[in-house]
């Protein structure tokens, strides 16, 4: 047993001298003249099996699944984040409990403070949560629609500053938060399927919207936006091109990468200034005839300035952006140049009925 | 290991660097470990890539107790071939050859190493489980046989007598074919 043991020492002796010391299995032998004939076999198979084993994996391999791995490290360490500036936890039923808090807080100091956060910031989530919860509560068609107008508003601004500040995963995520609620609003706008537009039809109680007890989602979850992404929206330009009048349809002189015409504010009566959109009671009861024509005048303004004023943001944005934040504010435009020249050839086309 | 410990203190706060650094000393002998134990290098790369993963994942709650960082990743690459290989007993076998055929840029050197490496890889299979492990840790990985009697939980003497009956075992294997 003792010469066992001895026996283990002197192989294992020998193998860190030949496999990192770099001798030869003769130098080690001579150190051990007694054992060599059994040591010899020993150390060859060894040596044989460590050469064997000098492989690599394919360096472009090895470099891939690095930044592979490191891409989702801080995916992860971003959604914790993202998680713990969320009161640090968020199971989904306290989706709900959340909506009551921040109905609670209403006036409070975190969701006021929330308003101004801009995608970067801790308190972005409240905002957004804030935003999904009046939304929920929102019951007119009409009242939507002037709240997705002034969220397209927000995307805008927030894209902008992250644009600015170079921050690009947060411009992709606001990105598609802008094409959502636009893609949302123009739905509603817009003449659905076989049901007229809230501009032209009585504010009745629409079929697209929640009852306010259904868990609140995403934007365009909530509506009727397109099962699949609509293909135009966030990889070509529309169809028709600037100038090219479509058959039987009144020409508008809306491009995606032009601003928007002069004449478009007369659509509307023009108040002085144009209003903020209020959240309507929601309390079921009919509103006055006046007050609906109201909002529906102020709905158009604020749409019409918005298509003016959203694309000319956007494209000095993308005159002073870095490389990097171009595609962003590309798709960025171009949704909103899309979205909002429907919305503009509808009205275009309601003004002609009127 | 005092340098280890800080680098693995610094990993552990996600820190990119550490991080780095441990991927580069470590992912060619945890790769070259799960060629030896499954015998399909673009399996191995998957694997590895893997290991890497679900370590860096979890690494805040990594606890040393004495014994090399790579030990930690050699125990997670070893459940990934016990999953392996139990998933891959559900499925239909695919003949050793097949699944040794790897990528290189000498595909003359691939092929004599190919055979070399068939081999090996055959002849451990026949070994003992502490047999095959001792000789995965060890030429495989790298590690001398303090590490793989900390990574294994055995003592010094113990490793060292499974190493010299692993090696004689594999030496009658290779000569009879």
């Amino acid at each position: 047993m003792k010469n066992d043991k001895e026996f283990f020492n002197i192989l294992d002796e020998c193998l860190e001298r030949i496999l990192t010391g770099g001798e030869t299995i003769e130098q080690c032998l001579a150190s051990y003249p007694e054992h060599a004939a059994e040591l010899e076999p020993l150390l060859q198979t060894a040596l044989d099996a460590k050469e064997t084993l000098e492989i690599a994996p394919r360096p472009e391999f090895k470099e891939r699944a690095r930044y592979q791995i490191f891409t989702e490290l801080r995916d992860i360490e971003e959604r914790k984040q993202r998680r713990f500036a969320l009161f640090g936890w968020q199971p989904r039923w306290a989706t709900a409990t959340i909506a009551v808090l921040v109905l609670l807080m209403a006036s409070g100091g975190t969701v006021a403070a929330s308003g101004n956060s801009m995608p970067d910031q801790p308190l972005y989530p409240v905002k957004l949560t804030t935003e999904r919860v009046r939304l929920a509560l929102t019951p007119s068609t009409l009242g939507k629609a002037e709240y997705y107008a002034e969220l397209v508003d927000r995307r805008v601004n927030e894209i902008v500053s992250m644009a600015d500040k170079g921050k690009l995963k947060h411009m992709e995520k606001t990105t598609e938060r802008l094409n959502n609620q636009l893609m949302a609003m123009t739905v509603l706008v817009g003449p659905a399927e076989g049901a007229p537009s809230v501009l032209t039809a009585p504010p009745a109680v629409p079929e697209a919207v929640p009852a306010p007890s259904e868990p609140v989602r995403e934007a365009p979850a909530v509506l009727v936006a397109p099962e699949e992404p609509k293909p135009g929206v966030m990889m070509a330009p529309p169809p028709t091109r600037a100038g090219e009048p479509q058959k039987g349809k009144p020409e508008i002189t809306i491009a995606p990468v032009k601003p928007v015409p002069e004449k478009a504010p007369v659509l509307a009566p023009a108040p002085a200034a144009i209003p903020k959109p209020e959240v309507e009671a929601g309390d079921g009861e009919e509103e006055d005839e006046e007050e609906i024509l109201d909002k529906r005048a102020r709905l158009r303004i604020i749409l019409v300035e918005n298509a003016k004023k959203h694309p000319e943001v956007l494209r000095a944005a993308l005159l002073r952006a870095p490389e990097s934040a171009k595609p962003a504010l590309r798709r960025a435009l171009e949704a909103s140049n899309i979205e909002y020249e429907k919305l503009l050839q509808f009205l275009l086309e309601e003004e002609d009925k009127d | 290991m005092q340098d280890e410990e800080s680098l693995v203190q610094r990993a552990k706060e996600h820190d990119e660097a550490a991080l780095t650094q441990l991927y580069e000393e470590n992912f060619d002998k945890i790769y070259r470990y799960t060629v030896l134990k499954i015998g399909d290098r673009t399996e191995a790369e998957d694997m590895t890539q893997q290991v890497f993963l679900k370590a860096f994942k979890s690494i805040s709650g990594y606890r040393s107790k004495g014994r090399p960082f790579s030990s930690w990743l050699f125990r997670i690459a070893h459940n990934q071939v016990v999953d392996y290989w139990r998933k891959k007993s559900k499925r239909a076998t695919v003949p050793l050859e097949e699944t040794l055929v790897g990528s290189s840029s000498n595909p003359s050197s691939e092929a004599e190493r190919k055979m070399d490496i068939e081999s090996l890889v055959a002849a451990t299979r026949r070994l003992t489980d502490m047999q095959r492990e001792v000789i995965s840790l060890r030429f495989a990985g790298g590690l001398s046989v303090v590490e793989v009697a900390k990574a294994m939980g055995k003592s010094e003497g113990a490793i060292k007598a499974l190493q010299h009956s692993a090696i004689v075992s594999l030496r009658k294997i290779m000569a009879t074919g």
